[in-house]
């Protein structure tokens, strides 16, 4: 089974209905979010998902998992052990006013709307 | 939602839980505070909805605050993808400056902030480290900010969730596919760095990448579940 997923190439005779290859767009759907899908399964998964409803709706599923979920569970993770020292008083200030002189270097354009008008 | 829960997600944020819906009167608070507040000023009230209010009316201070509050949350999740403290140092920066330009997107009726800053956070770190390890593409065009912020959906995964369910992953999947999808999620690393990690050939860790992030989508998605 893993070996076929992990086919570079899929006769395109076999497409476009073929109930065995099914199985595999469906572990495309998920290996395509992790970066490591070649070109060729790529372009058949794209042919694929214009006419399989199922699979479309599973690869929209994972596309939200990885938008928000995997990072929501990387930082539950990374709480978990945190090891950092925590950041003293001197070097969180020296790391903030790195953050302000970048703000304050942004073109006009790329600062926010219109200044606060606040107070 | 309990202050407690969040604080035990994130021991950080303690005292610091937001409250969307805090009066605009919080706004003076903001504005008496200045570029280099003392730390107890960074534990004040003022939600982070609201802050990114701000920020987006051009408020650098309020993204100061937001510095303050989550610069180690960030640092944690990219210093652990990136192992490098002086690039997670950089991409913490670039998070913020980030924040600032793009405020204006962040829609709190689809989630909270901290959802938000974890979620750009996360994708930068993933993008540097596909840009330092020349990997294949990652596949970021479905994650850039301003899709996150304007189009993106209602969070599927708060921070209490994602707690609960990393530990119910942990007992349902196979310890092999719970390393899989934490070397690759969680370290980012290559499905060919995890073969070589656990001397398993390519296919068996695509394999277990795909049955493992699968239970997870049942989890997350269970009626569409066959």
């Amino acid at each position: 089974m893993s070996e076929r997923i992990g086919a570079r190439i899929l006769p395109i005779e076999t497409l476009p209905v073929n109930s065995n290859l099914h199985e595999e767009f469906v572990a495309l759907c998920a290996v395509y979010y992790s970066g490591e899908i070649s070109d060729e399964e790529w372009a058949l998964l794209q042919v694929h998902l214009a006419y399989c409803d199922s699979c479309h709706e599973r690869f929209l599923e994972y596309q939200r998992i990885t938008s928000s979920a995997i990072p929501a569970l990387a930082s539950a993770a990374a709480s978990e052990i945190d090891n950092q020292e925590p950041e003293s008083t001197q070097s969180l200030g020296a790391a903030e006013g790195r953050l302000m002189s970048r703000l304050d270097a942004l073109p006009p354009n790329e600062k926010a709307r219109r200044p606060s008008r606040l107070g | 939602m309990s202050s407690d829960s969040i604080s035990e997600l994130f021991p950080l944020l303690r005292n610091r839980v937001s409250d969307p819906g805090l009066p605009s009167a919080r706004e003076s608070e903001v504005k008496a505070a200045g570029r280099h507040l003392a730390s107890t000023t960074a534990q004040s009230g003022a939600s982070d909805e609201f802050l990114l209010a701000e920020a987006a009316k051009g408020t650098k201070d309020a993204i100061g605050l937001l510095f303050r509050r989550y610069q180690r949350v960030v640092k944690n999740i990219a210093q652990r993808i990136l192992r490098d403290e002086t690039e997670a140092e950089d991409i913490c920066q670039d998070v913020f400056v980030s924040l600032f330009q793009k405020a204006h997107l962040f829609d709190a009726s689809k989630g909270r902030a901290s959802s938000w800053i974890v979620q750009i956070a996360y994708h930068r770190a993933m993008n540097r480290r596909q840009y330092l390890a020349h990997r294949q593409h990652y596949n970021t065009q479905d994650f850039d900010e301003e899709q996150i912020g304007a189009e993106r959906q209602p969070l599927i995964v708060d921070e209490i969730a994602a707690r609960d369910l990393l530990h119910r992953l942990r007992n349902d999947l196979t310890r092999e596919q719970m390393e899989t999808l934490e070397l690759h999620f969680f370290w980012g690393y290559s499905f060919r760095e995890i073969a070589e990690k656990t001397g398993q050939t390519l296919g068996s860790v695509r394999n277990r990448y795909y049955r493992g992030l699968d239970r997870l989508r049942s989890s997350i998605f269970p009626k569409k579940d066959k």
